[in-house]
């Protein structure tokens, strides 16, 4: 496995990054305001996250959010658009619904740094405080520097911390060296945006064409029982039920994007993803598919290629066998770990 | 169609309605079976199941499929998904599925 891939599911990676947009809702309207914008179920306490969407008016998911409720206002953490474009999503939006809280662009404040990896809660903890062990998962501290959120997106143990400016290169040289002291270190977007897909974990990168939360088996980040945007367009999509579902396939040898997907000879999806997966050592493929044939252990295939429909995540993920109140990277030899690949392997060509 | 993907798909979709009236009945997934998602995610996020829903996760799925999952062969990945308990109960570990009665035992 390259270097990054390796920290990530072994050890730990680390990012700084620009590409997470941060936005405050604050006042009177905050809580209207977000339960116009993000379609999840959204009862939070104080110090709770969950994740949502950004849908447009024909609700095609456009960004992923992390929801934090800080007291009575709302801190959004939102993936996939860039700045201008999420403030211009949510103006208008929120305009149209003559609402009108404080929005704040906290990205002008604060950057975001993230750590993924089984060993992320002991690099959190060394270098945010002792604390960070005991941070439940969708759940943000307060710290002196800004807010370490805990919500992973490779299957492994996940932070992103929210870093005031002036804190900022002070935290990230701290992570630095903490990193190394853990065989680990930086990241870049690539190897996470790998993880994520190996795990299976929505990325606003990778959005099909006509694809909704439905298709994408995201129907549990939707609340259907209130209005959000592109509600109207979902709830005709949900009452005939999706026709296509984006399924997890692998093949023992690279497929192309748009490809048609065949069952037996008969054309039933699309090739939307596919990338080389070096932990399991095969191809890991997204397709749309019709839903009445997109199953587990069903073999379809793109042209010459065999593709096995599996069960996603296609990781076994060490995060799961390490325990931060029991184990420490210096005694990690007493943890017993399996191979990162599970499930079924890809069919060979025939 | 051939034969035997029609029986194929007949045993995903009857263990998919399955385990998803089982979520519904037995763990409280406060959605309507049908929109369970086959890739939803069971614990943390997801169906919002938690760490007490996983031992009566493992207790519902051994009464409603008739399996015995002993520990050291139940991974916390078969648990992962709806899709992949779907794939559990229909492919389960050596030795978790009782043996078939003989029919001097079953008389």
């Amino acid at each position: 496995m390259s270097p990054e891939l390796e920290a990530i599911r072994t050890r730990v990676g680390i990012r700084r990054t620009a590409s997470t947009q941060l936005l405050a809702l604050r006042g009177d309207d905050a809580r209207d305001a977000l339960l116009a914008l993000c379609p999840s179920r959204l009862f939070l306490r104080d110090a709770q996250v969950k994740e949502s969407l950004l849908l447009d008016e024909g609700g095609r998911p456009i960004a992923d959010v992390l929801v934090c409720a800080d007291d009575e206002d709302y801190l959004l953490m939102v993936e996939g658009l860039d700045a201008a474009a999420v403030r211009t999503h949510v103006e208008t939006q929120l305009s149209a619904r003559n609402l009108s809280p404080q929005v704040e662009d906290v990205g002008a404040t604060h950057t975001v740094m993230s750590l993924h990896g089984p060993w992320a809660w002991q690099l959190a903890a060394s270098t945010l405080g002792d604390d960070m062990v005991a941070l439940p998962y969708l759940n943000f501290f307060r710290v002196d520097a800004g807010l370490c959120v805990r919500a992973g997106k490779t299957g492994e143990f996940g932070y992103e911390l929210v870093v005031k400016h002036e804190a900022a290169d002070e935290v990230w040289s701290s992570l630095l060296e903490g990193a190394a002291k853990l065989e680990g270190r930086e990241v870049g977007a690539e190897a996470l945006s790998l993880c994520r897909f190996e795990s299976w974990f929505f990325d606003p990168a990778h959005v099909p064409d006509g694809a909704s939360p439905l298709e994408l088996s995201m129907g549990w980040r939707l609340d259907f029982g209130r209005d959000w945007v592109g509600k109207e367009a979902l709830e005709a999509r949900r009452s005939e039920g999706p026709t296509r579902r984006l399924s997890c396939l692998l093949a023992p040898s690279a497929v192309e994007v748009g490809a048609v997907v065949t069952l037996e000879g008969d054309a039933v999806g699309e090739v939307t993803r596919a990338a080389y997966s070096e932990a399991r050592e095969e191809h890991v493929v997204a397709a749309l598919v019709d839903a009445s044939v997109a199953h587990g252990g069903v073999r379809f295939a793109a042209g010459e290629v065999p593709l096995l429909c599996v069960a996603p995540p296609l990781i076994d993920n060490h995060s799961l066998y390490v325990d931060p109140r029991r184990h420490t990277w210096d005694a990690r030899d007493e943890i017993t770990l399996g191979p990162l690949a599970r499930g079924p392997r890809a069919l060979e060509p025939v | 169609m051939t034969q035997e993907l029609d029986a194929h798909l007949a045993a995903r979709r009857e263990a998919l309605e399955r385990v998803r009236r089982m979520l519904v009945e037995q763990l409280k997934v406060s959605l309507p079976p049908e929109q369970i998602d086959l890739d939803a995610p069971l614990f943390g996020t997801g169906l919002g199941l938690d760490s007490i829903d996983a031992v009566e996760l493992v207790v519902a799925i051994e009464n409603e499929f008739e399996l015995t999952l002993a520990e050291e062969e139940a991974q916390p990945w078969m648990f992962r998904t709806v899709h992949a308990v779907v794939d559990l109960v229909l492919d389960p570990p050596p030795g978790a599925r009782a043996p078939a009665e003989t029919p001097e035992e079953a008389s």
